[in-house]
């Protein structure tokens, strides 16, 4: 068992020159895949869901798309359709079979819903490999949170130009300021905003880094938390100075830090998907 | 927190958001002046333009987003 806390955290290569979370991000989209389209297929004719799994499966989708999208993406000041309950095979069938739901059911929001589903099981599920002996959560490590936040910035500046056009998303950076004088006018014109659209410019990477860097260092940090914590059990045995306290004490913190990180998982994956939700309904709907 | 009010939490969640953001278009241009300092040997250009950028750049934008969100909780707006 190597002493240093970082070499169960840190990639290295697995099977030949593949490292352990190019496998994992591979098994974490088949694991994400397999299952969910198979019960994407059975839920799509509107069957009552049936099973443990299943009604865990609809719960976990229609909080994402009834607490999360419909609400952050929304469409504009019409909360008309916020309220409306429909049944999840709607959204499903549109994406499984790529026919429209009935017109007048069909929120704003549901556009992104399989994209938000589809990135929060799969963060899910690289989370929760962290919580397996022997794997470990790709998503610590900053390259994959880094390609997760650049698929959300796509489609956030894709889904803004495709709503309101290339120049409504070009003038979505440029604020509209309001003044009373003339002096006063010039001023926030000639100075104020351009600032102000070099700002909004730079912030639309930084909502995206930030992104990126909040799963990765949640992720990151808790597993070294709890490797140097765990290794504390082992360490009389290598080093001498731990007394048998020492290491019951370890192991016990050790299970309740890991108790804390199955809660992590699931609260990173949705913070992620909520806040990519947020931008993307931020980016759609400007200045309202 | 109640049952119904969805749009006090939204508005909870968007601050969370827009505060992360906000904070990061302040620090953002300074730390970037100061790595093209370094990286081109600027000093001390990158630094005073990345923090007059980030200051009032980002300020002005915090106080346009604040009368924006502010304009928005007002009734009949």
């Amino acid at each position: 068992m190597a002493m240093d806390p970082l070499e169960h955290v840190l990639d290295h290569a697995w099977v030949g020159s593949v490292t352990k979370h190019q496998i994992l991000l591979v098994a974490a989209a088949v694991a994400v895949a397999v299952p969910f389209i198979l019960l994407a297929r059975r839920v799509k004719d509107g069957t009552p869901p049936r099973g443990a799994l299943w009604n865990f499966l609809e719960m976990l989708l229609l909080f994402i798309r009834d607490e999360v999208a419909r609400p952050n993406i929304g469409a504009g000041h019409d909360h008309a359709h916020d309220d409306a309950q429909h049944d999840i095979s709607d959204t499903l069938a549109a994406e499984v079979h790529g026919r429209a739901p009935h017109a007048a059911t069909r929120h704003p929001a549901d556009r992104y819903v399989p994209f938000l589903w589809t990135l929060f099981l799969f963060i899910l599920t690289c989370n929760l490999f962290g919580m397996v002996p022997f794997l470990g959560s790709p998503t610590a490590e900053l390259s994959v949170t880094l390609v997760l936040a650049a698929l959300v910035f796509l489609v956030i500046h894709f889904g803004s130009i495709a709503k309101n056009g290339f120049g409504g998303w070009v003038k979505s950076f440029i604020p509209h300021l309001e003044a009373d004088n003339l002096p006063m006018k010039i001023f926030l014109t000639v100075l104020i905003v351009p600032l102000i659209a070099l700002i909004e410019v730079l912030g639309a990477f930084i909502r995206a880094a930030v992104l990126a860097v909040r799963l990765f260092a949640n992720i990151f940090a808790g597993h070294v938390a709890l490797g140097v914590i765990l290794l504390f059990a082992v360490a009389d045995v290598h080093h001498g100075g731990f007394s048998p306290g020492g290491t019951v004490a370890a192991v016990l913190m050790g299970t309740a830090l890991s108790v804390l990180e199955l809660f992590v998982a699931f609260l990173q994956a949705f913070v992620f998907v909520l806040l990519s939700s947020i931008f993307i309904g931020l980016q759609l709907n400007p200045e309202h | 927190m109640s049952r119904d009010p969805g749009k006090d939490r939204r508005v909870d969640y968007r601050g969370l958001a827009l505060a992360g953001t906000a904070v990061g278009e302040i620090v953002a241009p300074i730390l970037i002046g100061v790595w093209l300092d370094g990286r081109y040997g600027w000093a001390p250009w990158g630094l005073a333009v990345g923090a007059t950028l980030g200051f009032v750049g980002g300020i002005a934008h915090l106080i346009v987003i604040a009368w924006r969100e502010n304009k928005k909780g007002e009734p009949g707006a």
